[in-house]
């Protein structure tokens, strides 16, 4: 069954602004659905949750415990207590980097084209000496090179990559990764911003070890996040934040800590977001996210057609089956910037440009940036026609 | 270029909100790394330039490639027009504040600082010390001497302008700016005289009058600097200052407190005041320019006018 695109478009009232919006990598529109979800625990039952035990309080708690529910069944997990509330990828990956019981010299595996977020925990490490951390790099179509994975992997601690890349929309083969990495003894951790969003995942299925995922890059509000972790795995990670409901009890010299997953969320919790969260799951669920990503990839794929029209626009990655709904661009010699400034103000098409974040991979490659259209279920064929007939505008002037 | 312009605009609106004082400091910050060699790193200018070509494109699109093409020679041509224009506000508003007009000394045009030409046309009732008991229905005409009243200016000139005024009264004080910038600009063409006209409501008016007389009769070398000396301490006024600023003006004291103490300058006074009287002069300050009565303040710019206007009529 194909996408009634019409009708989610009437969800997302912002879209009555006549606008086309292409930058769902970044962050993605909003519909009534989840902004109602939060309204309702401000307007009805703003309380504390795990705390005061009056109605509110109990409320609250309630709402968050069906909404870790409702998380734990969008990415297939075993256990509630699995699923830890962020306030985004970066969080969920910066906890595991900072909790995980490393031993000097544990090597760490990432890929070339790794999010700043991915990257840069990973690099602190290395500078102290905790870890000894290496680059997978990318075949020269800037997919997975599972030979360079495969020699690089043997004596490992953890790999932790990026499943579809916010550059290029690639996503990784999961799959064989986790498989050769177990058969090395190895743990993944996979950053899943870009493809729990667009994609069917089962946790349980991939079997990988640690996942993050944001909520603002899946209709969710911004500020919330989530991290799925292995039960036994958890249980072995040292509190990275810690203060109000990461203890049980404690004294002037020791605490007990609490159990998953509170040991792992400190302090008072966005409660309104995490209840949005898991009503934007639902909303995804509903629509079904196999449908989501075929939409994508057939809108993706027309845009693709566009752009290869002409002979100055070059597109990073391969196909567009393999980049998801993420087509990254440049015109010639032009500043990216340029060209997403351009679209905005002639034509309220609003698209991302820069190094997205990837300043690594652009430093390694020597290219400035890139034009960024990143497409969602919102998105229709006219509009893509509407963004390539502007594009032909444009490159006049670049 | 377009980062000086958008400086001065967004540095005009920012005054007005908080949202344009931001793109006023990056606009600062982009004018001096560029002074400085270095890429602006906010990109205002590309921003800019994005903005405006983007909008235009949605009215024209031949407008807007043009327009997005020949950017920054237009940058260029808007940054020149901007200095251009800063100067000549600048000269005008320095005219404005030396001679009223922004034109300049010689010019009686438009003035955008004052678009009504209301520093020039005043307005009796807000630029007159009126007395209570005067009454102000009837016409003006002057009439009495100025033979024996202080004079400045050339005495056989054809435009005699006489000034009845009251050393207590403010709007008096505020014409002396500009009957100092008459005095400086004509002083060949035009015989300036004061009368001494002390509003009866007005404290110690007449005893600055009679003070003035006397250094009139005694040092009339001295007397315009007293004068002007007695409305720049109007707010202070007191028998001590008129005595201390007779010493000031280095007028003969002794002489001074002789006179006052013999009344010598009362018949000058009140002779003055009588003529005023005469002239159905009823408030602070009145000019006759040739005989034709002014009420209240007047600006230098139209002193300038009707100077000019008494002298084509020779």
């Amino acid at each position: 069954m194909g996408l009634n695109v019409e009708k989610i478009r009437g969800d997302f009232l912002v879209l009555q602004k006549r606008i086309v919006y292409f930058d769902n990598s970044c962050v993605t529109l909003r519909p009534r659905q989840v902004v109602e979800a939060m309204n309702k625990y401000y307007y009805e039952f703003s309380g504390c949750a795990g705390r005061s035990m009056h109605q509110f309080g109990n409320r609250t708690t309630q709402e968050v415990d069906l909404s870790r529910k409702q998380l734990r069944k969008f990415i297939d997990a075993k256990k509630d207590e699995e699923v830890i509330f962020t306030r985004n990828t970066t969080e969920g990956i910066n906890l595991v980097a900072n909790s995980f019981n490393f031993k000097k010299g544990d090597k760490v595996l990432i890929t070339d084209k790794e999010h700043n977020s991915n990257l840069l925990p990973w690099q602190l490490l290395a500078e102290k000496g905790t870890i000894k951390l290496e680059v997978i790099n990318s075949k020269p179509d800037n997919t997975f090179s599972m030979e360079e994975f495969e020699e690089k992997v043997k004596d490992a601690k953890l790999v932790s990559i990026v499943h579809t890349s916010n550059l290029d929309g690639v996503t990784n083969p999961a799959r064989e990764i986790i498989k050769t990495a177990r058969k090395n003894g190895v743990l993944v951790m996979l950053d899943a911003a870009q493809s729990a969003p667009h994609k069917e995942l089962s946790v349980r299925d991939l079997d990988v070890d640690f996942l993050a995922f944001s909520g603002h890059k899946m209709l969710g509000p911004s500020g919330m996040g989530a991290l799925y972790g292995k039960k036994e795995l958890l249980e072995e990670l040292n509190p990275f934040l810690v203060g109000g409901e990461t203890v049980k009890d404690t004294t002037y010299t020791s605490r007990e800590w609490e159990n998953l997953p509170e040991r792992f969320e400190a302090g008072l919790q966005n409660y309104a977001g995490i209840m949005g969260f898991a009503e934007a799951t639902r909303y995804l669920e509903k629509i079904g996210l196999k449908n989501i990503e075929k939409h994508e990839e057939k809108l993706n794929s027309q845009l693709t057609d566009g752009l290869n029209k002409y002979g100055d626009v070059k597109i990073i990655g391969p196909s567009p089956d393999k980049r998801g709904g993420i087509t990254s661009f440049t015109i010639g010699k032009s500043d990216p910037h340029q060209i997403a400034m351009l679209l905005d103000h002639s034509a309220n098409i609003m698209i991302r440009s820069g190094a997205h974040c990837v300043h690594s991979w652009f430093n390694k490659h020597k290219i400035s940036g890139t034009a960024r259209a990143s497409l969602y279920l919102y998105n229709t064929p006219q509009e893509v026609d509407y963004f390539l007939e502007n594009i032909k505008k444009i490159r006049k002037l670049l | 270029m377009i980062c000086i312009i958008a400086l001065f605009v967004f540095g005009i609106l920012g005054v007005f909100s908080a949202k344009y004082r931001l793109i006023a400091k990056e606009a600062f910050d982009c004018v001096f790394r560029k002074l400085t060699f270095r890429r602006c790193d906010s990109r205002l200018d590309s921003r800019l330039k994005a903005q405006i070509t983007g909008k235009l494109m949605k009215r024209h699109q031949g407008l807007g490639r043009q327009i997005y093409k020949n950017f920054e020679i237009i940058s260029w041509i808007f940054t020149i027009l901007l200095f251009v224009s800063l100067f000549y506000s600048g000269q005008g508003i320095y005219y404005f504040a030396k001679y009223g007009n922004c034109n300049g000394p010689d010019n009686n045009g438009f003035c955008i600082f004052d678009p009504l030409n209301n520093f020039g046309n005043n307005n009796e009732s807000e630029t007159l010390c009126h007395s209570p008991e005067l009454q102000s229905n009837k016409t003006l005409s002057f009439s009495g001497s100025i033979d024996n009243n202080p004079f400045i200016g050339n005495k056989n000139a054809s435009i005699t302008i006489v000034e009845f005024g009251c050393f207590s009264c403010p709007n008096t004080k505020t014409a002396v700016p500009e009957v100092k910038k008459l005095i400086d600009k004509y002083n060949d063409s035009i015989m300036f005289v004061y009368l001494d006209f002390p509003l009866p409501n007005h404290a110690l008016s007449y005893e600055s009058s009679l003070a003035a007389s006397c250094i009139w009769i005694n040092n009339p070398d001295k007397y315009w600097d007293y004068n002007f000396k007695i409305f720049d301490n109007q707010e202070k006024l007191s028998l001590n200052l008129l005595r201390q600023l007779t010493i000031n003006v280095g007028a003969d004291i002794e002489k001074f407190d002789s006179c006052l103490l013999n009344n010598e300058s009362k018949a000058l006074v009140d002779s003055d005041y009588q003529a005023g009287l005469d002239s159905n002069v009823y408030g602070t300050p009145t000019f006759f320019i040739n005989n034709k009565p002014y009420v209240g303040v007047i600006s230098f710019k139209k002193f300038k006018e009707i100077i000019e206007s008494e002298q084509k009529k020779e």
